[in-house]
């Protein structure tokens, strides 16, 4: 029997989630706001307007968060790629400058993000790019691959190798042991730097700003920039969308967990 | 190697401009979101024929940045504030307008034309033109207010709504006590902080940000705003009086240039001839709630509308009118400043 909450607990616990999730609701809450005027600061009532608003594209929402989902699909795509077969190769060649190969490797999380902004400004510039959508993947990449990478490789300093061997002792090629032993095995670990790295590049604001060129504009740099003429309720109702999108894929996950387990135990 | 050249000629291919024959119908413009309206971008668009490519930044300072940083090369219009021009100018950034592509040159009042940021108007053109104000309830609040000095008085405690700016407010305290809105004396900028922190406790609210309209929710009963808030105030609730303070006025005008290497330079001078026209000029004045610099729509705009206190600086007012210039390096003490007295 598992031991049950105390009430102090309950109310910590109570407290910590409002204060984590109250501005959310407030915020899907007027997205469902009547009130159309320029300022909408009243709650005048139910209207799905600015969702309706939002799918007409009156003011390019829906573009930029296109934008934004290619960018982090395509720079996490290539950032689980390069992580993953770094941590790999790190873990399993040591070689005269591997430790300050890693240090080097965490360096983009480290640095602040204005600096690393205007000297990915200053590479593009010069290299004669063009700033855009290409330069845009590759400074998310660069950012993007340390979090799959430390994942991977804090996951395989706990994963026994012998596992491999053991593999290959069987019979298996390298590409197959690694298929079927030591991917699996990774998995988790890759996923969740990849979901990291997804979540660090749809939210990325200063990077963006500096390397991206005409007409591509990710989300976060069209809500910052619309501070100055006042934030629509439209992007009530999209970040409203994505939270109910996320929660749904959440409950999902745990939903298939819990019941892996159960089965399990009744094994 | 040879796969690295590969590399590299694919990255290139990818990125590189595609030759560019004549000037497209195309237009980059780069400025705040939703600082250039629906309604006349598609008008535009459909008259002309020419596709309109939206890019956004969030403050001069990161538009600054980029520029001076070789991020120029896309843009064929920007819209921003003066002392963001005055940079842009010096810095050799910009392109001489040239004036025979603008028929409607002459619809703009010239009582906004040849400021310190541009004299001559060589290079920009007045977009929105703004001054900051006192509005109040009277509802609440005693006697009738006339000054920023006014704003120290105890009736406002925990009442007030500044606009959390350093130079705009700092500024105006500095104009208060007799010095200039541009000071780069460390002795009088520090007297302006003390001064300012006098009256912390008055302040509710030190926001940049105006969704949350606490004038009109009558969360505080007063505030110095912007001009846009300040219509906005007093539309919802006309109750409310808005005041120039008598020591004098900061202002402001945000302009349109051209970038020295706009690749569609043409199409930029007919998109400034389309936004002179006196019709869209009265649309976007009207919209977007700033004194309106074109003369010729004057007429055009509601006159209810129109002679709201807010569009019209009385002369003598005028006359005192700063802007926040350039300060250079002195821009870190002010922003030091702001900080002793957001902590104290």
């Amino acid at each position: 029997m598992k031991k049950r909450f105390g009430a102090g607990a309950k109310l910590y616990l109570g407290l910590v989630l409002a204060v984590m999730y109250l501005p959310m609701l407030v915020v899907a809450l007027y997205s469902f706001n009547a009130n159309a005027s320029r300022f909408p600061n009243e709650f005048t009532g139910f209207s799905l307007q600015y969702y309706r608003m939002l799918f007409q594209n009156t003011q390019g929402l829906l573009d930029s968060l296109r934008t934004s989902l290619a960018l982090a699909g395509l720079s996490c795509a290539a950032a689980m790629v390069i992580g993953t077969l770094g941590a790999l190769g790190m873990a399993r060649k040591k070689f005269r400058f591997s430790g300050l190969a890693e240090t080097v490797t965490m360096l983009p999380v480290m640095i602040p993000e204005i600096i690393l902004a205007v000297a990915f400004l200053s590479m593009f510039t010069a290299a004669g790019l063009k700033l855009g959508m290409g330069t845009l993947v590759l400074a998310h990449v660069t950012f993007c691959t340390p979090y799959v990478f430390l994942l991977v490789k804090s996951r395989l300093a706990g994963m026994d190798d012998k596992l491999e061997f053991a593999a290959r002792d069987l019979g298996a090629t390298p590409m197959k042991a690694f298929l079927s032993v030591t991917l699996p095995m990774l998995l988790p670990a890759i996923l969740s730097g990849t979901m990291l790295a997804f979540a660090m590049s749809m939210d990325d604001f200063v990077i963006s700003f500096f390397v991206t060129g005409a007409n591509v504009n990710p989300l976060p740099l069209k809500i910052y920039s619309s501070v100055k003429t006042g934030v629509s309720l439209q992007v009530n109702a999209l970040c409203t969308l994505m939270l109910v999108f996320i929660f749904v894929v959440m409950g999902a996950i745990l939903l298939r967990s819990d019941r892996k387990k159960k089965m399990e135990v009744s094994e | 190697m040879k796969r690295f050249a590969l590399l590299l000629a694919l990255v290139l291919a990818l990125t590189l401009p595609a030759a560019v024959a004549e000037e497209e119908k195309t237009l980059n413009i780069f400025t705040w979101a939703g600082y250039f309206d629906e309604t006349t971008l598609a008008q535009f668009q459909a008259e002309s024929g020419i596709q309109v490519n939206y890019s956004v930044f969030a403050s001069n300072e990161e538009m600054l940045l980029k520029l001076q940083n070789g991020g120029a090369g896309d843009y064929d219009l920007i819209l921003a504030s003066d002392y963001a021009v005055s940079t842009l100018r010096k810095d050799g950034l910009l392109l001489p307008l040239d004036k025979s592509l603008l028929t409607n040159w002459d619809n703009l009042n010239p009582a906004y034309l040849d400021q310190y940021f541009d004299p001559e108007n060589v290079y920009s053109v007045p977009y929105t033109v703004g001054s900051p104000m006192i509005v109040y309830d009277p509802a609440q609040v005693e006697g009738e207010i006339t000054s920023f000095a006014d704003l120290w008085d105890e009736q406002f405690y925990d009442g007030l709504w500044l606009i959390n700016d350093a130079r705009v407010i700092l500024g105006e305290t500095l104009k208060m006590l007799g010095y200039s809105y541009n000071t780069t004396d460390q002795a009088e900028l520090d007297e302006a902080c003390a001064k300012l922190s006098e009256m912390k406790e008055n302040i509710r609210v030190l926001d940049y940000d105006l969704t949350y309209n606490y004038l009109t929710a009558g969360e505080v009963k007063a505030g110095y705003l912007f001009t846009p808030y300040v219509v906005y105030s007093l539309l919802e609730n006309p109750n409310l009086k808005c005041v120039f303070p008598d020591e004098g006025v900061g202002f402001g005008i945000d302009s349109i240039v051209i970038p020295a290497d706009a690749a569609h330079p043409e199409n930029a001078h007919a998109f400034i001839n389309f936004y002179l026209d006196a019709q869209v000029a009265a649309f976007v004045a009207e919209w977007q709630g700033y004194i309106n610099p074109n003369a010729a729509a004057d007429a055009l705009i509601d006159p209810d509308y129109a002679a709201l206190e807010c569009f019209n600086i009385p002369e003598e007012l005028f006359e005192t009118k700063e802007y926040v210039e350039d300060v250079g390096e002195f821009a870190g003490n002010y922003q030091e400043a702001w900080t002793d007295f957001q902590l104290s």
